[in-house]
């Protein structure tokens, strides 16, 4: 019983053991701060709390609001990733420079779908073996379909920015849609 | 009763207060044969790879199916140079060695 009581103590001070050293590290902090230094730093955004916690390799990478928190897109962009589009070659994808209207029927807005974005990535049969029709407006799509994997929920949605990420493609104004 | 909620307390404040790592969106757990053969599930990061490489090399190049659990990758393919084995070659990136660098996911308990 002493025994137990022994261990059970033992465990307590080892489950503290980090906590305290927290709570100490803090203390000291605060202490060693000069008292005429007044420092206000404003609240970290949301996005921005969230990226401090990212990945290592992920660090000073464009923020995003949802998936793994980065822009992808943007870091290309701008040149924060070089990634190849071959194995060891230098190979420049044919890019495709075509935006596309996609309407949507209920009332969110409609879609604006870059080729030039995806074809950066990927090629034509990617998408175009299966997924979708190559005639503008003959896809069967949907929101139900996406969250079940199926259309742009291939990828977006387990790799690429999930759908939650509304604005993303929703961002055609009803009002200024092509007819 | 009491040394096993006590335990119980203490391993999950510990784990709480040290911190565990964690998955991150685009993780895909690949267990095809690893574990029947006593290794941990493979964790492949996507945005590891998404750094250096373009969507296309890994699924279009290397043939790599969009879908999680479409693609039969074995440790003979990725020997003879199919799925992994197309960089992980020890020339391009590291070779297939370093089991637990993959492997890193837990094994299932009956191992």
């Amino acid at each position: 019983m002493r025994l137990r009581r022994r261990f059970t103590i033992t465990a307590m001070i080892i489950a503290l053991f980090p906590l305290a050293c927290a709570t100490i590290s803090e203390q000291s902090e605060q202490v060693a701060k000069p008292a005429t230094v007044r420092l206000e730093p404003k609240a970290p955004s949301p996005v921005a709390a969230e990226v401090s916690s990212r990945a290592d390799h992920l660090q000073g990478l464009p923020p995003a609001e949802y998936g793994n928190r980065v822009d992808w897109v943007q870091a290309q962009e701008t040149g924060k990733i070089e990634p190849k589009g071959d194995i060891s070659a230098e190979v420049e994808l044919e890019v495709l420079d075509m935006d596309i209207v996609i309407p949507v029927k209920a009332s969110m807005d409609h879609v604006l779908f870059s080729h030039k974005i995806h074809t950066q990535l990927l090629g034509c049969e990617s998408c175009h073996a299966g997924l979708f029709e190559m005639e503008e407006g003959t896809s069967q799509m949907s929101k139900a379909k996406m969250v079940a994997g199926e259309n742009c929920g291939v990828c977006h949605g387990s790799v690429a920015f999930p759908i939650e990420d509304c604005k993303r493609c929703h961002n055609v104004p009803r009002e200024e849609a092509r007819p | 009763m009491h040394y096993s909620v006590s335990v119980l307390f203490a391993v999950t404040l510990w784990a709480t207060a040290v911190g565990q790592a964690c998955g991150e969106y685009g993780d895909i757990v690949i267990e095809n044969y690893a574990d029947q053969s006593g290794y941990g599930p493979v964790v492949f990061s996507h945005s590891l790879h998404r750094i250096h490489y373009r969507c296309n090399v890994c699924h279009e190049q290397l043939e790599f199916e969009m879908r999680a659990g479409a693609n039969d990758i074995t440790m003979v393919k990725i020997a003879d140079g199919e799925f992994c084995g197309g960089c992980h070659n020890g020339q391009i990136a590291p070779g297939p060695v370093l089991c637990a660098s993959c492997h890193a996911g837990a094994p299932s308990a009956e191992q």
